[in-house]
């Protein structure tokens, strides 16, 4: 009997640390996590005592800053490896740190000052402050630069006024980073950033959105009116809140491909699986050409994601030329793959995967947000085409 | 204190294990730190809480060195790896691990209570053996004050509280404590942790005393039970004895 040590062969395996990494996230999905999905899947509600569990692992401070308890050095690799494993138990429950430390987090650490990172990231990555993301509006939602809520400059600080839609986190959050216009008459130049406190006066939260999928996340409706924020809460430069959206979207954008990647795994994984031990017509139907050749075309099209996210959370974090129509192909590709691959699986299911109790169900209706959410299908192929010089 | 951890790596226990030309074959099964080393590598953590003075001991393949990684990750200091893919038997693994012992002179030795592959429990005694130290086996509950030892040990029909001096052996069982969870961080920081490495030349030791002819993979047969349905009231309370008494499942 002779073993060999895994090593990796190619420059697109994960390497040694990486692995181990995920193998940890394994075992605590396996136990810490599984057994709590269809708890918080029919109360609508994030399991709370993860909170404490997720800090333990360190898993709320990738790439974050080392003095604010993160783990310093950008690790895009790490952080889908965690979106990844997470979603393989349910989309819902891994948005939840996800959009705090993933879509929150980074404003603080790329433009926060060391007070901001202090008062808000530190506890957050510790598990003690929950953070959302909010950009959306009725009126606006690809078009970031078309927003109109507002905040006016007054003595000490700036009122704000306007409402939010969608926003993930927005009823459990400690703090929310908020976008508003500053100079109403610009479009990318008018927009700002701010740190509101859901104590702070003015500010509101709308009742629990409805949705298709994502049950164990909250998703809120927010509203504004003359909402006092002072100062010391902008965040990075007035007028500059557009582009500091764009760069933080380049770490949205893969840690949603590793979700995609954890919807698609569980689904090829669990339908291979089933293929092998049902039968029909006295055979497995894995032995059926139209059933075999559906999974073979399961699996190609998950590796080709996993290698274009892997190559783009590599070029990234290189802060390579082309990473920006990288990442956008990646979120593309792997949300696209992800929503085809679940579909695939339930075909392959039959009647028991619209059924709860397989999880296809789960994950069929949590991946289709992937395709809108952290910018739409449409508009990642306008980044692809622009970066190509149309 | 200085703490030496035995470490095994073993399949994880939902690995499907194949056997090829009458061998186990764990050619790309996965592969995990055995659970009960797992709880001594916790244990060890918790009384040098810094990791200072821990050691990880392997003695097995080069896949092995996965498990060490998760050991030190966990958080113990180094480690040393007698690097070996031959099938040993316990007495001359204890042989080799004594030398071991004696060379890093530690107070207290960590054995997995029961191997996951093997299911052998005789490792940590025939290690005691070896070096003609005390041993408590199966521990569940642990308190050390100065080089006195307190111990819970599970019997048959209840538990025994022994007291003993150190030097010791001690293996480990379920409930001992809740292993962590490394952080990535630490993952990180075991890749740049000591693992010396050994071979079995280096102990004298040329091979194991007991040769592995043949292993096979049990078929699981189905009962193929059928219950007489004419008295449904009778069939019903047959089917919830069956699951109940033999299948253990209700
Ligand atoms: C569950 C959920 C959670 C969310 N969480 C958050 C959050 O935490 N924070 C936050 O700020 N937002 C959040 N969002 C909002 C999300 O980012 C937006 O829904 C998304 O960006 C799309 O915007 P929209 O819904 O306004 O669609 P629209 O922009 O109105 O788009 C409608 C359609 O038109 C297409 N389209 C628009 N412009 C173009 C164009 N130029 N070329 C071609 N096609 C185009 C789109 O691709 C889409 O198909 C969330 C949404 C959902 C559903």
């Amino acid at each position: 009997m002779t073993i060999t040590a895994l090593t990796p062969v190619s420059r697109s395996e994960l390497d040694g640390v990486h692995l181990e990494f995920r193998s940890v996230l394994r075992a605590f999905v396996r136990d810490q996590v599984l057994p709590i999905v269809d708890e918080s899947e029919k109360s609508k509600s994030f399991p709370k005592q993860l909170w404490s569990k997720l800090a333990g692992l360190g898993v709320l401070g990738i790439g974050l800053p080392e003095h604010a308890g993160g783990t310093g050095e950008a690790d895009s690799v790490a952080m889908m490896i965690f979106a990844e494993e997470l979603s393989k138990a349910s989309g819902g429950i891994a948005i939840t740190p996800i959009a705090s430390s993933y879509l929150g987090g980074p404003y603080l650490a790329k433009f926060g000052t060391p007070s901001q990172q202090k008062t808000y990231l530190e506890p957050m990555i510790a598990g003690k402050m929950v953070a959302a993301i909010a950009i959306t509006e009725p009126g606006a939602g690809s078009d970031v630069a078309g927003i109109s809520s507002v905040a006016r400059k007054v003595d000490g600080g700036y009122l704000i006024n306007g409402s939010k839609i969608f926003i993930t986190n927005g009823g459990i959050a400690d703090w929310l980073i908020v976008a508003a216009k500053t100079d109403p008459a610009e479009r990318h130049k008018g927009i700002s950033q701010f740190i509101v406190l859901p104590s702070d006066a003015g500010f509101g939260v709308g009742r629990p959105l409805e949705k298709l999928g994502w049950h164990s996340s909250d998703t809120r409706e927010l509203r504004f009116d003359d909402c006092f924020v002072p100062d010391d809460r902008l965040v990075g430069e007035v007028g500059r809140g557009f582009y500091q959206i764009a760069s933080a979207f380049q770490t949205e954008r893969l840690v949603l491909c590793g979700m995609a990647l954890g919807h698609a795994q569980v689904c090829l994984d669990l339908s291979l699986e089933y293929a092998k031990q049902r039968m029909a017509f006295g055979h497995t139907i894995g032995k059926f050409q139209a059933i075999r050749h559906q999974l073979a075309q399961m699996a190609i099209d998950l590796k080709t994601s996993r290698l274009l996210a892997l190559d783009a959370a590599q070029k990234l974090d290189a802060n390579a030329h082309d990473s920006l129509s990288v990442v956008s192909m990646a979120k593309y590709h792997c949300c696209r793959v992800a929503n085809t691959i679940a579909d695939h699986a339930m075909q392959v299911f039959g009647g028991m995967g619209y059924l709860e109790e397989t999880r296809i169900a789960l994950h069929f209706r949590d991946a289709r947000i992937l395709r809108i959410g952290g910018g739409t299908d449409e508009i990642m192929l306008e980044v692809v085409a622009k970066q190509m010089g149309l | 204190m200085k703490i030496l951890c035995l470490i095994r790596q073993v399949p994880d226990a939902e690995a499907r294990v194949k056997a090829k030309n009458g061998l186990v074959d764990l050619e790309g099964a996965t592969l995990a730190l055995d659970g009960m080393d797992e709880y001594g590598v916790e244990q060890a953590l918790r009384i040098n809480t810094d990791g200072a003075n821990t050691v990880a001991v392997a003695l097995g393949g080069a896949r092995f060195e996965d498990a060490i990684r998760r050991a030190l990750a966990m958080g113990l200091e180094r480690a040393i790896h007698v690097e070996s893919s031959e099938h040993l038997d316990v007495v001359t693994q204890a042989k080799i691990l004594a030398k071991i012992v004696q060379e890093e002179q530690p107070d207290l030795v960590f054995c997995g209570g029961q191997h996951a592959d093997s299911d052998s429990q005789a490792l940590g005694a025939a290690l005691a053996e070896a070096l003609n130290w005390n041993q408590i086996t199966w521990t569940t509950a642990l308190e050390i004050e100065n080089s006195s030892v307190k111990a819970t040990h599970d019997v048959d029909d209840g538990k025994e509280q022994l007291e003993l001096e150190l030097p010791l052996v001690i293996t480990t069982q379920q409930g001992l404590n809740e292993p962590r969870y490394p952080t990535l961080p630490n993952i990180m920081k075991a890749k740049k942790k000591e693992i010396r490495k050994a071979s079995l030349a280096d102990y004298g030791v040329a091979g194991g005393k007991v040769r592995v002819v043949k292993q096979e993979i049990q078929d699981k047969q189905r009962l193929n039970k059928l219950i007489d349905g004419k008295d449904p009231t009778a069939a019903a309370e047959e089917l919830i004895k069956l699951l109940h008494v033999e299948a253990k499942v209700i």
